[in-house]
């Protein structure tokens, strides 16, 4: 088992902007919640909020249940940007995040694990710079898995990333976090990314965010293909309700 | 008539030649030497780089050269170390801690702009004619552009980065070790090339009040004499001494930064 993740009634404002008002979300133990929504609507700042990095105005972020064995940080985010220390090789980037829980034999040994897993053994000792956009992000993934998370905090990990490495990530993240013992809370704009990975998705008004609808999709990750018709149905409806939102926020965006 | 697209592309792409640097510096030598030997340069107004060799090698001989060049070279070295320290502290202090901001950045902004040579009899009168007043005017006048350097080196540190030390549950002095640090790292090496240049030209002033020993010591005499070979000789050991620190510093960068 795992943690689930309570949204209570979260709200938030930039100096006078509203971003985020009353929203209040569940993602269940082992689950997948993916927030989409127009841009601008907060749906970062929302991810932000529940990994405890941004003080939201109103409400709160609930943890309930218990971490699965040998978890070293419950909420462990994968970021857009990857958030690769440049000074810092592959492995060095993994085994900063384990230096607080193991010594050095232990955390040898899992960077070696976790490289492994994710095909990155051979970068051990390269430097971010002489990684692509995909295998940067596949080292931001080792790194969270390095510490075996309870919640998995993804902010649009593949919109940095060509179409071609994000077709073949979304497979692996589809493996990677269609496991009992990680909760995900998973940021995008690609609806066809959404109805993949999500076993709920809650699209968000534009700003200030609110939830708008909520949609749970009861079958396992693993199955899922591009193709299928359900799918394909769940992600027009998603489009029909953010349609007329995310022309606003690209007007607005011109606008300004 | 179809027309081939021209390349416009070139340019603004400015890259370091190996060994044309110091071509350059051997040529302007050459070229001297010959105006010289031409008779277009007075020996009484610049003597010629052979001339001036000469000298050097005396000095060399006789020990002359080594008194002086040890003097200033313990002074640069304490000088320059003690305002490095010090700047470091207070910059990365400024740069990571509120309470030091305000009131480190507005001492900084009202003291840096004093020329430091106008407080040499100052710290005369503070520390004695001897090595503490020399000292503390390198240490004075290192420690405000490294202040400077060093805080805006730890405020171009990606915040993200911080962020994310701080997600994965890192401690603020492991954050501060593995990733401000590091990631200020090059505009504090960038901030040494500047203050290794002011600690040298304050080494030559403090030099020049009051001492029997070091290289602005004896450039001074020298000058006093009206001994221009001797003098040039100064000169050059200043212009070498300032070309190794460049170099040991050019190679600090290359060791340290070669993530980059």
């Amino acid at each position: 088992m795992t943690l689930a993740v309570s949204i209570e009634r979260v709200g938030h404002r930039y100096g006078a902007l509203p971003v985020l008002d009353d929203i209040s979300l569940v993602a269940e133990a082992g689950r997948v919640l993916v927030l989409v929504g127009p841009s601008g609507c907060g749906k970062s700042t929302l991810l932000g909020i529940a990994a405890g990095l941004i003080r939201p105005d109103v409400g709160q972020v609930m943890l309930s249940g218990s971490p699965p064995p040998g978890c070293l940080n419950q909420l462990t985010p994968v970021f857009q940007d990857f958030a690769l220390l440049p000074w810092r090789t592959v492995a060095g980037n993994v085994d900063l995040v384990l230096r607080p829980h193991l010594l050095p034999a232990a955390r040898a040994e899992r960077v070696a694990a976790v490289l492994a897993q994710m095909g990155l053994s051979d970068f051990a000792s390269a430097w971010p710079r002489q990684l692509s956009g995909g295998m940067k992000q596949r080292v931001g993934i080792a790194r969270a898995l390095a510490v075996n998370p309870a919640v998995l905090l993804m902010d649009e990990p593949l919109s940095a990333l060509d179409a071609q490495t994000r077709a073949l990530l979304l497979d692996e993240f589809a493996a990677l976090i269609d496991r009992a013992d990680v909760t995900t809370l998973y940021v995008t704009h690609t609806l066809s990314e959404a109805v993949r990975l999500g076993h709920r998705i809650a699209v968000l008004s534009r700003r200030p965010g609110r939830v708008r609808a909520v949609f749970d999709i009861d079958r396992p990750i693993a199955g899922r293909q591009a193709t299928d018709p359900d799918l394909l149905a769940i992600e027009a409806q998603l489009w029909e309700l953010i349609r007329d939102d995310a022309a606003a926020a690209t007007r607005e965006r011109v606008d300004a | 008539m179809p027309e081939i697209v021209p390349f416009r592309a070139g340019g603004f792409a400015p890259r370091s030649v190996p060994g044309v640097g110091a071509a350059t510096l051997i040529g302007l030598v050459l070229a001297w030497q010959g105006a010289a030997s031409a008779g277009w340069i007075g020996s009484l107004f610049l003597p010629p780089p052979l001339a001036i060799a000469g000298a050097l090698g005396h000095l060399a001989a006789s020990g002359e050269l080594w008194r002086h060049v040890g003097a200033s070279l313990q002074r640069l070295a304490i000088g320059w170390a003690a305002g490095t320290a010090a700047g470091l502290v207070l910059g990365v202090a400024i740069g990571v801690f509120t309470i030091a901001r305000s009131p480190g950045m507005a001492v900084v902004s009202a003291l840096f702009p004093i020329p430091k040579i106008a407080l040499v009899p100052l710290f005369i009168l503070w520390f004695g004619i001897g090595e503490g007043s020399k000292i503390m005017t390198l240490a004075f006048g290192v420690f405000f552009p490294t202040v400077l350097t060093t805080a805006a080196g730890v405020d171009a540190v990606p915040r993200n980065l911080v962020r994310m030390g701080q997600a994965f549950g890192l401690s603020r002095g492991a954050i501060l070790r593995h990733i401000v640090l590091p990631g200020a790292l090059p505009a504090v090496l960038t901030g040494f090339r500047v203050t290794s240049s002011i600690a040298i030209i304050l080494l030559v002033a403090a030099e020049m009040i009051g001492a029997e020993r070091g290289i602005g010591a004896f450039v001074l005499q020298a000058g006093n004499l009206y001994d221009v070979e001797d003098l040039m000789a100064g000169i050059v050991v200043l212009s070498m001494l300032g070309l190794s620190v460049a170099w040991v510093l050019g190679r600090l960068e290359r060791t340290l930064l070669v993530w980059r």
